[in-house]
């Protein structure tokens, strides 16, 4: 839609002062992985190695599985220069806590610059979530500069659960979130001029969600329904899970971004796919022995 | 994990053992398979062994309203031999029914009933400690895959996975051979079933089953099927 509005105006362009509205304002590289207990064990120098080596080519990785808030990696190897660490906590119950954590480019060189806002998401509805997930309000701006856009990245990391239900339940709850996000109207705070959220705010999930999003025929599955009859899409669908052996396995690392209803809120999402086992691909076994059970996932997002 | 396996692990340590003593662990204990300490299944869990640099994990719930409600906030602390687990009884009196996991399947199994109102710290009950009667720990398990529940038609390199017994956790999965066999080596078979999802060799779900013991092999392994 984008490409045939953009070919529709370039015979006006010269008279047009301002650009098209779907043209792209921000892109950023985000890449959403989840690390297998993070922080606990003795693989937390290798998970970093890896972390970093991401981060060269990457301005947002968004961590699930992290088992502290403290950022793991600052006790064993330097953090990528500019770049910030943002951990949240979902409650957990017992001696089991997980966080997500979410590492950005803020002032990296050659990165997107990202700055986190303290703008609360709307409020979860209760019982919802066994692991809520985590929605940050970001103000993204182009690596050669210039005016930015705001953006909301939520983690998540969703129940297993005994049986697929709840996991669709949860999909389901996630994709009630994801509306409330966009359409969300809160004043930022400590934004110079004042700014107030415009209801179509773009929004992108990232996440494992023991859920694959479509059945093998194509069909959505039923936890994805209300995503795709919203305005949201997602991607990829591709198996990310290891077996111990370094096999692939399962389907449930996914992006899901907003299309939609505003031009402001569609987000353009490029070749979402599963990161390549390094270095020597499969079985990644190296990968699944030292880092985690999933390969992540990466993608290319335009910000209008 | 249903209210009424809480009451009835309650009810069999009830029996068992003199209450309001804190245990060192309690239930039965089971000798220990060689292979839970060694190579079992899973205790690659993060890239440790079973009794390495890894935590192990515990929950602890009770019965309210007939209702299993789990404690919000458990701390975990290492000991010269072992773990301590510590936390504040949000219902003074009650029983309590502590799950310690070790791999995703090997689970320990005790029951407590904290006095007083006040911080409640006790051993985490160590591996192999099982407190309900029907539940055993095996050395090696064959768990069969089939193209469904009741099913013989078995489901040649089908991935199975199962969760360790405790909100939050993530599944562990594991691919079946050309017969549709997964070797396990060190399972605890729970005596309501242990709760599985298989799915396809390209990815894709295909059921969720309770496995149950089925029979011995030729090479005296536990089987257990989808029912």
């Amino acid at each position: 839609m984008c490409r045939l509005l953009a070919s529709l105006l370039s015979f006006v362009l010269a008279v047009l002062i301002a650009p098209p509205a779907c043209a792209v304002a921000v892109t950023l590289n985000v890449v959403s992985v989840n690390l297998l207990h993070f922080g606990q064990g003795s693989t937390t120098a290798q998970k970093c190695a890896q972390l970093n080596a991401l981060a060269q080519t990457t301005d947002v990785i968004l961590i699930q599985e992290l088992m502290t808030s403290a950022y793991p990696c600052d006790a064993v190897v330097p953090r990528p220069a500019g770049f910030l660490w943002q951990p949240a906590l979902p409650p957990g119950q017992g001696s089991y806590t997980e966080y997500f954590g979410v590492l950005y480019a803020n002032t990296a060189a050659g990165h997107a610059r990202l700055a986190l806002t303290t703008t609360a998401p709307p409020t979860l509805a209760p019982n919802t979530f066994s692991r809520p997930p985590a929605a940050l309000l970001f103000y993204a701006s182009p690596a050669a500069g210039g005016a930015g856009r705001y953006v909301w990245l939520v983690n998540v990391h969703s129940i297993w659960g005994d049986v697929v239900g709840p996991r669709q339940q949860e999909a389901r709850a996630a994709a009630a979130f994801g509306i409330q996000l966009r359409s969300s109207t809160a004043m930022v705070p400590g934004s110079n001029p004042p700014y107030q959220l415009n209801g179509a705010t773009p929004v992108l999930f990232g996440g494992d969600w023991n859920l694959e999003t479509n059945r093998a025929n194509g069909s959505v599955n039923p936890g994805f329904s209300v995503f795709s009859a919203n305005q949201f899409a997602f991607a990829p669908n591709n198996q990310t899970s290891l077996t111990p052996p370094g096999n692939l396995s399962k389907r449930y690392d996914h992006f899901v971004y907003s299309t939609g209803p505003a031009a402001a809120a569609a987000l353009t999402v490029a070749t979402p796919q599963r990161l390549p086992c390094p270095p020597a691909g499969f079985p990644c076994q190296p990968w699944r022995n030292n880092v985690s059970d999933h390969l992540g996932i990466r993608t290319i997002v335009g910000i209008p | 994990m249903h209210s009424t396996f809480v009451k009835a692990v309650a009810s069999v340590l009830t029996l068992a053992l003199p209450a309001f003593i804190p245990l060192r662990a309690s239930g039965a204990y089971f000798a220990l398979p060689a292979q839970c300490t060694q190579g079992a299944t899973g205790s690659d869990y993060g890239g440790d062994p079973l009794y390495g640099a890894f935590w192990p994990t515990v929950s602890i719930q009770y019965v309210q309203r007939n209702q299993n409600v789990y404690v919000p906030t458990v701390t975990l602390t290492p000991t010269a031999d072992g773990w301590n687990y510590a936390f504040i009884p949000p219902v003074s009196g009650e029983s309590y029914l502590v799950v310690a996991t070790y791999t995703p399947f090997l689970q320990s199994y005790a029951a407590v009933w904290p006095t007083s109102s006040g911080l409640f710290i006790a051993p985490l009950p160590p591996a192999g400690t099982i407190t309900h009667a029907a539940a055993s720990v095996v050395s090696s398990a064959t768990i069969q895959l089939t193209t469904a529940v009741g099913s013989n038609v078995p489901l040649p390199y089908g991935f199975l996975e199962m969760a360790p017994d405790f909100p939050g956790s993530s599944p562990y999965t594991l691919q079946a051979d050309a017969n549709g066999k997964v070797a396990i080596d060190c399972f605890t078979i729970l005596s309501g079933g242990n709760n599985g999802t298989v799915s396809t060799p390209d990815g894709y779900y295909a059921y969720d089953a309770s496995f149950s013991f089925s029979e011995t092999n030729a090479a005296g392994q536990a089987v257990l099927r989808a029912r």
